[in-house]
C-alpha cells in the first residue's frame, strides 16, 4: 500500500498543508472534503502499519464522526485552521511520526465518546415518532 | 415431399371456405406452403402454473399452430391452447363460470371444418389440428369484432372502463381500423341495481357473465335476459336492485362499460391509479386484494386472485367500505377538558399524560381492549407493555381460549370446505360472517348437493340446507343416530362442522362447544372448525393475548385502554376510569374516551394478520395515515419509553422477530400455507371435558349488520346506502 499512492497522497497533502488560508467557503469546503477522503482512503495502510485492532469499517466510521463533531464550525478562519491541523495529522501518521499506541489510543477514544453519545440520544425513537418520521 | 404435398392439399381446403383478402393476407404472412407462418415455439407461460393433470385422467395429443401437446380428454379446445400460453381473445367466457360460448370471439381453426369453432364450447379430439393465428381466424375475429362494435357507443372518452375495458384493448388489437357502418346505433335503457353498481346498458355486448355470476356465484336470480337478437336485453326481472353480498363481483367480470362502479362513478381513469398489493381485514377470510390510490387517496379495491382465500372474488364489504377510510377519521391526538370535551393535544402531551397515568397505577388497575382490525404487531408490543407493567388484562376481541391451535382456527381451511362432503354449520350465517366460504359452499352444494345442515337461527344462504333447530338442543339431537342429519354427518367420508363465534362467545359457550365436539366424535369428523368475522381474532389468540389468571376484572379497572375496540359498553367500567382509545376512526370508543390516539387503518401500514383459518398475511401500505395518525405498534413502543418500561425493540423488524418467537408460523406472513394442526392435536381439542349444560336461548349470528360492522365501514356512505337499500342482511 505504501507505493505510489501512498506518495502521491504525501505530496499533496504536503502541497495542501502549505496552502494558509483559503478565503472563500465553496474553497474551503472542497479542501475538507478532500482532507475527508484521505483519511478514508489512507484507513488500510494505517490499520496495517500500526497494527490497528478494528475493522476498516469501524475506523472510517470513527474518523467521519471526527470530521461530522465539527460540522456546525461555519466561521471560515476556525475551519482553515481544523483543516491546516488534519493535514499535520495526516502527515505525522503517513510518514510514522507517532506509535501505534497514539493511533489505537486515539481510535479507541473516540470509540468509546461515540458509543456513551449513542447511549445518551435515548430518546432517537421518540424524536422521530414526535416529528412524524 | 409427400407431406408437403398433403399438407398443401389440406390448407386449400382450409382457405377456400373463406375468401381472404389481400389486406387480411398482409397480416399474416404466408409462407411458400401457403400457409400461415407460425411462430417457431411456443410462447412459455411466464411463470405461471401449470394446471395440475387430475388423477387418472386420459390424455390425449392435439396439434395447436403445428406443436404436438398432450391435453387431458374432455378439456375444450381453449384449454388446450391456454395451456401452451397462446392468448385467445375472449368476451363471454370466463373460468369460473359456465360455457356460454355466445360472443364467439374465440373462434379457431380446426383442420377439416369448414367453419372456425367457438373455442371455448368445442372440446378436443385426439390429432385435432387447432390454428389460432390463420387468415380464416384473423378475419373471423375482425368480423366478430365489427358486429359487435355496430352496436357499442363511441363514448370511451367518459366511459368508466376507459383504459382497463376488453373491448376497447381487443378491437386495438383484433379489430379493423376502419368502420363500414353509417346506419343509427341501437339504444337501451339503463337499469338501477341498486347502489353500487351503475349501469349503462347501451354499452353492453351481452356476454352474459353478469347474469351467470349472479345465478351460480352469487346465487341470486335477479339478473336475466329478456328479448332476442337486436332486443335483448340484461335486466333485473322486475326493475329490482342487485341484491346480493357479492354484486359488486359482476363490475369486474363485465368486459366492457356497461356495468361499473357507481360508488367511483366519475372519479378516476385507470391509468392514474397507482396500485398496491395487500389484504383486506374487514372479514375474518382476509381476502387478497389490491388497493388503488391515486394523490395519497384510496379510491378503489379489487380482488386479487388467491386460489387459497377468495378464488378471484371479494364481498360488497370488502370493495366499497373503503371510502370509510376518508370519513370520521381521528387524525390528532384528542384530550377530554374539564368542559368534558375533546380537545386536540400534541403526541407528547398527550402520550406523558398517559405514561404519568400509567407509572401511577398499580399493574392490577390497568387492562387493554383489542378490537376487531388490529394488527399482531400493535397487539405484541401492548400485550408485552402491558405485562411489564404487571398487568395481565389483556381482552382479546373474541374470548376463546388460547391453549390449543386448532380449538379456535377454521381448521378445514377455507379452500378445504371443498373437500368434504357433508356440512354441519352452528350458530353462524356465512354468508355475512364470511362471503367468500359461503360461496365456495354454494358451489359445492351447487355441483356435488353437498347436504349442509344448520343449527341456529334459519339465515338465508344461497343454497339449500335443512334447519335442524334454533337451539342447542338440535345438537344433543344429533348424537341419536335415528336423527336425519346425523345418519348423513355418519355416513359421510370427511365431515365439516363449522361454528360460530355467536355461539361460541354465549355465557354457555363451553357446553355448546363440547356438544359440538360429540358430535365431530359421533360423525367421525377429524375436529370442528371456528369461523371468526373479526380478522384479529386468530392473531390475538395466536400471540397469547388472553386475560391471565389473576387479570383484573373490567369492573375493577382504573384505566382502560381500548386498541380499536368500540363494542365496550360503558357500564362494563367504572365511573372513574380513565378510557383511553387508539384507533383510526371516531366510533364509540372514541366517544367514551378520555384520550384518543390516532392510529393508522390498514390500507396505511404494512400489518400482520391471521385469518380465520390461521394463515398468516402482511398489508402494504398504500397510502400516508391521516394528519398526525401513526402506526399502531410505534405509539405502544412510544409510550412505553414514556413509562419508563422501554420495549426490547424499536423497529418493526426487531418486533416482528419478537413475533416469531412468540408463535414462529409468523415468521413467514406470506400467505402461502396454513400450518395444518396435527391429527394428534384435533383429537386432544376433541377430547376437552364437557362443561355444563347449553341454555334453551336461540343460536344467534356474529354480525348484527352486514354491511356496517366495524369502524371502517360503519364510516362509509357507501355501506349507510346499502343498509338503505338491502337492509342489514342480518
Amino acid at each position: 500500500m505504501a507505493g505510489s499512492s501512498t506518495g502521491a497522497l504525501a505530496l499533496r497533502n504536503v502541497a495542501q498543508k502549505s496552502i494558509p488560508f483559503s478565503s472563500s467557503m465553496v474553497e474551503t469546503k472542497q479542501r475538507v472534503l478532500s482532507l475527508h477522503r484521505d483519511f478514508l482512503r489512507c484507513v488500510p495502510w494505517i490499520k496495517r502499519s500500526y497494527k490497528v485492532p478494528m475493522s476498516e469499517e469501524k475506523m472510517r466510521t470513527l474518523l467521519t464522526a471526527a470530521f461530522k463533531e465539527k460540522a456546525a464550525e461555519n466561521d471560515i478562519h476556525q475551519i482553515n485552521r481544523l483543516v491546516v491541523k488534519g493535514r499535520m495529522e495526516l502527515e505525522e501518521t503517513m510518514m510514522m511520526w507517532k506509535g501505534d499506541s497514539h493511533v489505537i489510543s486515539w481510535l479507541e477514544e473516540a470509540d468509546a465518546k461515540r458509543t456513551a453519545a449513542m447511549k445518551s440520544k435515548k430518546n432517537e425513537f421518540l424524536d422521530k415518532f414526535f416529528n412524524g418520521l | 415431399m409427400k407431406g408437403a404435398r398433403i399438407l398443401k392439399r389440406a390448407s386449400r381446403r382450409l382457405s377456400s371456405s373463406l375468401t381472404v383478402d389481400k389486406a387480411t393476407r398482409a397480416v399474416a404472412p404466408i409462407g411458400a406452403d401457403g400457409l400461415a407462418v407460425l411462430p417457431h415455439s411456443l410462447p412459455v407461460l411466464n411463470g405461471a402454473k401449470l394446471p395440475a393433470v387430475r388423477e387418472g385422467a386420459q390424455m390425449i395429443e392435439v396439434t395447436v399452430d403445428g406443436h404436438a401437446i398432450q391435453i387431458e380428454s374432455g378439456s375444450s379446445i381453449l384449454q388446450a391452447i391456454e395451456s401452451v400460453g397462446i392468448n385467445v381473445p375472449r368476451f363471454c367466457f370466463h373460468e369460473r363460470l359456465s360455457v356460454a360460448g355466445n360472443c364467439r370471439m374465440c373462434l379457431v381453426e380446426i383442420e377439416k371444418s369448414p367453419k372456425p369453432v367457438a373455442s371455448c364450447a368445442m372440446p378436443t379430439m385426439p390429432g385435432m389440428k387447432i390454428f389460432t393465428n390463420s387468415p380464416m381466424v384473423k378475419k373471423a375475429r375482425e368480423g366478430v369484432m365489427e358486429f359487435l362494435l355496430a352496436n357499442h357507443p363511441l363514448d370511451c372518452p367518459i366511459c368508466d372502463q376507459g383504459g382497463e375495458c376488453d373491448l376497447q384493448d381487443q378491437a386495438m388489437l383484433f379489430g379493423s381500423d376502419r368502420s363500414r357502418y353509417y346506419e343509427v346505433k341501437r339504444a337501451v335503457e339503463d337499469k338501477n341495481l341498486g347502489p353500487l353498481v351503475k349501469t349503462v346498458m347501451t354499452r353492453c355486448i351481452h356476454c352474459t357473465r353478469c347474469v351467470r355470476f349472479s345465478q351460480e356465484v352469487a346465487g341470486v336470480n335477479m339478473l336475466g335476459t329478456v328479448g332476442r337478437g337486436n332486443a335483448m336485453e340484461i335486466g333485473t326481472y322486475v326493475g329490482m336492485a342487485l341484491n346480493s353480498e357479492m354484486s359488486g363481483n359482476v363490475v369486474d367480470l363485465c368486459p366492457v362499460g356497461a356495468l361499473t362502479s357507481k360508488p367511483n362513478a366519475f372519479t378516476a381513469r385507470a391509468w392514474e391509479y397507482r396500485s398496491t398489493s395487500s389484504i383486506d381485514v374487514l372479514d375474518g377470510c382476509c381476502p387478497s386484494i389490491k388497493v388503488d390510490n391515486r394523490g395519497g387517496e384510496v379510491m378503489r379495491v379489487q380482488p386479487r386472485t388467491n386460489e387459497d382465500v377468495n378464488e378471484e372474488w371479494i364481498s360488497d364489504k370488502t370493495r366499497y367500505a373503503v371510502d370509510g377510510l376518508k370519513r370520521q377519521r381521528l387524525d390528532v391526538p384528542l384530550l377530554r377538558g374539564a368542559d368534558g370535551l375533546l380537545a386536540p393535544v400534541d403526541w407528547k402531551t398527550a402520550l406523558q399524560i398517559l405514561a404519568d397515568k400509567l407509572r401511577a397505577l398499580r399493574g392490577d388497575q390497568i387492562g387493554a381492549f383489542a378490537g376487531p382490525l388490529v394488527e399482531v404487531e400493535a397487539l405484541v408490543a401492548l400485550k408485552d407493555l402491558f405485562n411489564s407493567l404487571g398487568s395481565t388484562a389483556t381482552f382479546p376481541p373474541t374470548a376463546l381460549s388460547a391453549d390449543l391451535r386448532a380449538s379456535y382456527t377454521l381448521n378445514s381451511t377455507i379452500a378445504g370446505i371443498e373437500l368434504c362432503d357433508a356440512l354441519l354449520l352452528v350458530g353462524t350465517n356465512p354468508r355475512t360472517e364470511a362471503p367468500l366460504l359461503n360461496t365456495r359452499i354454494r358451489k359445492m352444494v351447487r355441483h356435488y348437493d353437498l347436504p349442509v345442515g344448520l343449527v341456529g337461527s334459519a339465515v338465508d344462504l344461497t343454497y339449500e340446507y335443512s334447519h335442524l333447530g334454533t337451539t342447542a338442543a338440535a345438537l344433543s339431537s344429533l348424537l341419536t343416530p335415528s336423527s336425519p342429519f346425523a345418519s348423513v354427518l355418519s355416513a359421510a367420508k370427511n365431515p365439516a362442522i363449522v361454528v360460530g363465534t355467536a355461539a361460541l362467545l354465549r355465557e354457555d359457550g363451553g357446553a355448546i362447544a363440547s356438544l359440538v365436539r360429540q358430535v365431530a366424535k359421533a360423525s367421525g369428523a377429524k375436529g370442528f372448525s371456528v369461523l371468526h368475522a373479526a380478522a384479529a381474532a386468530v392473531g390475538a389468540l395466536d400471540v397469547g393475548f388472553v386475560p391471565g389468571p389473576s387479570a383484573a376484572a373490567p369492573s375493577r379497572l382504573k384505566l382502560a385502554y381500548l386498541l380499536g375496540h368500540d363494542d365496550l359498553p360503558a357500564a362494563s367500567l367504572p365511573e372513574d376510569a380513565f378510557v383511553v382509545y387508539q384507533g383510526h376512526h371516531g366510533g364509540a370508543g372514541a366517544q367514551m374516551a378520555d384520550l384518543v390516539l390516532p392510529g393508522a387503518a390498514y390500507t396505511e401500514k404494512s400489518a400482520t394478520y391471521v385469518n380465520t383459518e390461521g394463515r398468516v398475511q402482511r398489508t402494504a401500505k398504500a397510502v400516508d395515515p391521516p394528519g398526525a395518525a401513526r402506526e399502531d405498534w410505534k405509539i405502544v413502543v412510544g409510550l412505553a419509553l414514556l413509562a419508563g418500561k422501554p420495549l426490547p425493540y424499536e423497529s418493526l423488524g426487531a418486533l416482528r422477530e419478537r413475533m416469531a418467537s412468540l408463535a414462529p408460523f409468523l415468521a413467514a406472513a406470506d400467505g402461502e400455507a396454513v400450518a395444518p394442526s396435527s391429527a394428534e392435536i384435533a383429537a386432544a381439542a376433541l377430547g376437552a371435558p364437557s362443561a355444563g349444560q347449553p341454555s334453551d336461548a336461540p343460536l344467534g349470528v356474529a354480525l348484527s349488520n352486514f354491511y356496517m360492522s366495524d369502524p371502517v365501514s360503519k364510516a362509509s356512505p357507501t355501506m349507510a346506502k346499502c343498509v338503505q337499500a338491502f337492509g342489514t342482511r342480518a
